[in-house]
């Protein structure tokens, strides 16, 4: 044969973005001002409150980090997402918190509310496990008070003695591979 | 036939205050007379330096900004709701707002909570009585109360000109009941009523 038939990728050829498994977790900061709060004790977190799950103005996507993108126990995983997001350019305080959820319920949520989600692996340049969830709506109050009451209710404290400290950018690559690729 | 004066005063022209003035005593030495101008001229034509600017809302720092919020949110309470909240109550609101708007933990990229929103959450609470919130913010600058009862929960932002916006999440016989809506603070009793509230947060606000 005298031509390699293989297609050499042009420069700035993008893969498609890869579609999130349903088993997999989304990770999402929560500011100290959208954590639910104790009535009688306004440091006392007992929660989130929907409008954490509510688009900044300036964002087009929610912005999430991919738990599984990170290699070890779950625990392991949540060290991971978290540190990697301090090392991007968010404002991650002290006191904020992180929300985990499951991909396939909070696409079953969204979808009960009309809402035809899509969650995709985006990586960005300063978070390479950042993953972005399209057509998700601007305005659904009732939705992110649900979210925030179930499928997207795990909370994690940054502050937490339980949360090592420090920051550290995510791999280039992800720990988990695609069932064909694997 | 009387005309008004619509001369505009030299303000370049040192002013004379003629030979009395009030009460007070006129100078009586060079000395004292010259003190006495040099006083009158900065009155009259104020030095840059002398005049207090007020710097540009889009120039000030977030913690400037934040500062400024706490203190008319105080200021209004004290305005607002002397006579309804005891010494306690408004310590406990004052604790809340200085928790939530610690510059520390502020995310810098929401708008600072606005006083028209602080103004419906205040109003809102005294109306409904009963059982004080918990507060948390949206990014764009309204304030958000809630209540919280095991797994059900009612949260409200509070928007300005006493707007509120409402979702609630209960729990009826092991089946979970939603609803949402958007009234003003004055009908939220009636609004809610469906749902019977007012034994747990609002019983203050049934009648």
């Amino acid at each position: 044969m005298c031509c390699d038939r293989t297609i050499p990728l042009l420069a700035g050829f993008r893969m498609p973005p890869t579609k999130l498994p349903p088993e997999h977790h989304l990770v999402r900061n929560v500011p100290w001002g959208k954590l639910r709060k104790d009535e009688n004790d306004p440091e006392k977190v007992i929660g989130v409150l929907g409008e954490a799950f509510k688009m900044r103005p300036v964002e087009q996507t929610l912005s999430t980090t991919w738990l599984e993108y990170f290699a070890g126990t779950r625990q392991q995983q949540i060290h991971g997402a978290i540190r990697a997001m301090r090392a991007s350019s968010l404002d991650i305080k002290t006191k904020s918190g992180f929300a985990i959820g499951n991909v396939g319920n909070i696409a079953a949520a969204a979808a009960a509310r009309d809402h035809s989600i899509r969650v995709l692996h985006e990586p960005v340049e300063d978070n390479k496990a950042h993953v972005a969830v399209r057509r998700w709506p601007r305005e659904d109050m009732l939705l992110f008070e649900l979210l925030a009451a179930e499928a997207w209710s795990e909370l994690v404290l940054n502050n937490s003695p339980d949360i090592p400290g420090g920051a550290q950018p995510a791999p280039n690559q992800s720990a988990w591979s695609p069932p064909d690729r694997e | 036939m009387t005309s008004l004066n619509t001369a505009v005063s030299n303000r370049a022209k040192s002013y004379d205050p003629g030979p009395f003035l009030g009460a007070l005593p006129l100078p009586s030495t060079d000395a004292s007379v010259e003190r006495w101008r040099a006083a009158t001229r900065t009155l009259v034509n104020p030095t840059p330096s002398a005049i207090v600017q007020e710097v540009p809302r889009s120039e000030m720092t977030i913690a400037e900004r934040l500062y400024d919020a706490l203190a008319t949110f105080k200021l209004k309470t004290a305005m607002l709701a002397a006579a309804h909240l005891d010494r306690d109550e408004r310590s406990r609101l004052f604790k809340q707002l200085d928790s939530l708007l610690d510059v520390e933990s502020w995310d810098s990229t929401d708008t600072v909570t606005t006083e028209a929103s602080f103004t419906t959450l205040l109003r809102m609470v005294l109306f409904l009585g009963g059982r004080r919130p918990a507060l948390g913010v949206t990014a764009i600058g309204n304030f958000i109360a809630t209540w919280t009862e095991g797994d059900d929960r009612l949260t409200i932002e509070c928007k300005p000109q006493d707007h509120v916006r409402w979702v609630l999440l209960q729990n009826l016989d092991g089946r979970r009941e939603t609803a949402a809506g958007e009234t003003t603070t004055k009908r939220l009793p009636d609004v809610l009523r469906p749902y019977d509230p007012f034994a747990r947060w609002f019983p203050h606000a049934a009648n």
